[in-house]
């Protein structure tokens, strides 16, 4: 019984995972076409502010908690908390500024069109023409 | 195969078995039950109290950091807002870190499914808000910089403080949870502790009861066996070989019991055996004694025979040689009294022609001399003298036959002789020893002369008269009695004497036993008579009592 229900909660992980497969996107107008995970961390908590000397980068951020967001978070490894408090330490050295913040995934894609420099990430299936997708977060390997 | 059947070693290996499996099975009920005491305990020590701690530790950092907030907000200066932003920094990693070492508990407990609904849900519901507080504080920070001071300060005191005063609650609510859980599982492991000692002192009672039982069961197999074993050994020991072990049981104390038995049996057997041999022993032992006696009998006859030989040898010598004078003096008597008598006659033819002729005075000088010698006594006297003479040589000549009848002695070989003169003759020899002391009763009755060593057959009868005299202190009698059946001659001589205790009777056969003082009897005498009687193939036996005289009865069988 207690193997079964392990199986039924891997099994749902599993498609969870699947169903979660979450893509980095930003706006059209950044110069990169792709990002390493390294990277991707660096851009996002504002240890790096531009893409390059023209462009400033803009973080985009998931306000509620979902799939997309605990994916990406975990693929960055990272929590939550410890993303926002890196960004509110920088905000608190003059470095940095409040990531934009957004309250659901179409709203992310729309923000990231619309916005110069947007780094976000948004769940595959909600991706559209108007961005520019520089990585595929396939997470496999879950954990529990 | 039932268990008395078994070796000793099986039953004690049976025995410490059980309780080897009652205290192997104590020992794992127990070792399990305090692992999931242990488990309890770990839960409560390593995780929940651990997670306690990283809550407190929380409650503490995000009161800080609502301090720190304020006073950043207050801050009069840049350079000590910097500082407010500083400790602002490090508050924020701190609680990070508490956060992210709960996450890391949380994740362990899952894994064992030691993480109760409540405090996940107690938890989440602090996540979300701490994430509201941090974007309240995007909030303050941003309103800081834009210099709203009276908006940032009703943020701080608004929103901000609900937040802080919400998750507070939370966090609260989650150290509440994580005691009570600690609590419960303390409870827990407390609970399966006392079950467990309930049952472990049970096993142990029964482990108690069982070695017990287990060691009155080697009493009862060993112990008393070999108890057993023991004295029936004993018995064995003082001789009594009739033991017998009862064996019903197949252990090594059975096999020991069937070795007892056979041991003794062959002991038994032994014993007997030895008895047999013993009993052989002591006849051939017996016989040896009787035929060491004859030796010694045959050797005192030797000696005792040649010194009698010389004896004798000597006695006829000296007989012979009295014999002839003596015979002088027998024979010349007759004629000396004849002459005498002649003599005498002449003389008194004298005296009648003096008388007749009335020549007195002429013959006046020869009366004067008859009366001078006493004439007339004289003549007597005379008469007297010679019968004196005559008595002494026929005394004398009566002598000389009793040595001569007693020196036969030195005679080899058998002779027929008569017994009854033995006897006479024997008396004979005695009779300066027996004088008026003794009266000798004899009671002869006549048979034919038997073959026989007469000289010797006379010193056994001389031995026996002589030690008759002598037990006769004073006056007495001895009576010899002779007899004979055709076949047997009897001859018992019996005395008054002073008689013999049993100790002496049994003794007096032996050579060189005596009653008499040192230097007056040789201890030879009896031993001799035993031997020549032997010697006749007779026999001999005496009957005799203290004070009532002894007899000896001499048996021999008539030969011719």
């Amino acid at each position: 019984m207690k193997n079964f229900k392990r199986i039924l909660l891997a099994l749902v992980l599993w498609a969870a995972s699947v169903s979660a497969q979450v893509a980095v996107i930003a706006n059209k107008d950044v110069p990169m076409d792709s990002l390493n995970k390294a990277q991707l961390r660096d851009f996002y908590s504002y240890e790096m502010k531009q893409w390059d000397k023209r462009v400033p980068i803009a973080v985009v951020d998931l306000k509620l908690p979902g799939e997309a967001k605990e994916a990406f978070y975990k693929f960055l490894g990272i929590t939550a908390s410890r993303m926002k408090s890196l960004w509110l330490k920088k905000m608190l050295m003059g470095e940095g500024s409040e990531p934009l913040a957004v309250k659901s995934e179409e709203e992310m894609v729309q923000k990231v069109a619309v916005t110069s420099g947007a780094l976000g990430f948004v769940s595959l299936s909600k991706i559209t023409p108007e961005v520019k997708t520089l990585l595929i977060i396939a997470q496999n390997e879950k954990e529990p | 195969m039932s268990f008395r059947n078994l070796k000793l070693g099986a039953k004690q290996l049976l025995g410490f078995g059980v309780i080897l499996v009652l205290m192997a099975s104590a020992n794992i009920f127990s070792s399990n039950r305090m692992k999931a005491v242990k488990t309890e305990i770990d839960e409560v020590a390593q995780s929940r109290l651990p997670r306690a701690l990283v809550i407190a530790e929380l409650k503490r950092s995000t009161l800080d950091l609502r301090i720190n907030q304020l006073q950043y907000a207050l801050a009069a200066d840049a350079f000590s807002k910097q500082a407010q932003a500083d400790l602002m920094g490090d508050l924020l990693d701190r609680i990070n870190k508490n956060i992210e070492a709960y996450d890391s508990l949380k994740t362990e407990a899952l894994n064992r499914q030691a993480y109760s609904a409540a405090e996940a849900r107690a938890y989440s519901a602090f996540g979300e808000k701490w994430l509201n507080y941090q974007d309240s504080t995007f909030a303050l920070l941003r309103l800081l910089r834009a210099n709203k001071m009276s908006e940032a300060l009703a943020l701080l005191n608004g929103e901000a403080r609900q937040v802080f005063e919400d998750f507070s609650a939370d966090l609260g609510a989650l150290v509440e949870i994580t005691q009570k859980d600690s609590q419960a599982g303390a409870e827990r492991a407390e609970g399966v502790y006392l079950s467990t000692r309930g049952v472990n002192t049970t096993l142990l009672a029964v482990t108690i009861i069982v070695s017990v039982l287990f060691a009155a069961g080697l009493t009862r197999f060993i112990v008393v066996p070999v108890r057993l074993l023991a004295s029936a050994a004993d018995t064995v020991a003082r001789g009594n070989l009739t033991v017998q072990l009862g064996v019903n049981s197949e252990d090594e104390i059975g096999q020991l019991a069937r070795s007892f038995n056979q041991m003794t049996a062959s002991l038994r057997e032994a014993r007997a055996r030895m008895e047999q041999q013993a009993a052989e022993l002591q006849a051939n032992n017996t016989e040896l004694q009787r035929t060491m006696h004859r030796l010694q009998q045959t050797q005192t006859q030797l000696v005792q025979s040649e010194k009698m030989a010389s004896l004798g040898q000597l006695t006829a010598g000296i007989a012979h040689e009295i014999n002839n004078p003596i015979n002088f003096m027998a024979s010349n008597v007759g004629p000396l009294k004849r002459d005498l008598v002649d003599l005498f006659a002449v003389l008194s033819q004298y005296e009648n022609v003096v008388r007749d002729h009335k020549l007195q005075t002429v013959f006046a000088e020869v009366e004067t001399l008859k009366r001078q010698l006493d004439y007339g006594f004289l003549v007597e006297e005379i008469d007297k003298l010679l019968e004196g003479i005559e008595e002494g040589a026929r005394r004398t000549t009566e002598i000389v036959r009793g040595l001569r009848n007693f020196s036969r002695l030195d005679e080899e070989g058998q002779k027929l002789a008569n017994v009854n003169q033995g006897l006479d003759a024997t008396l004979l020899m005695l009779k300066h020893q027996l004088k008026n002391r003794i009266e000798v009763i004899r009671d002869y009755q006549s048979f034919p002369d038997l073959l026989c060593y007469p000289g010797k057959l006379n010193q056994a009868f001389l031995n026996i008269l002589s030690n008759a005299s002598q037990a006769i202190k004073g006056e007495g009698k001895i009576f010899i009695k002779t007899s004979y059946d055709g076949e047997i001659v009897t001859v018992s001589i019996k005395d008054t004497g002073v008689g013999m205790s049993a100790e002496v009777k049994q003794r007096i056969f032996e050579p060189f036993f005596t009653t008499k003082d040192v230097g007056e009897g040789t201890g030879l005498g009896l031993s001799i008579t035993y031997g020549i009687i032997e010697d006749h193939d007779g026999n001999i036996e005496v009957y005799s009592a203290p004070g009532q005289g002894t007899e000896f009865v001499i048996t021999l069988p008539a030969r011719r």
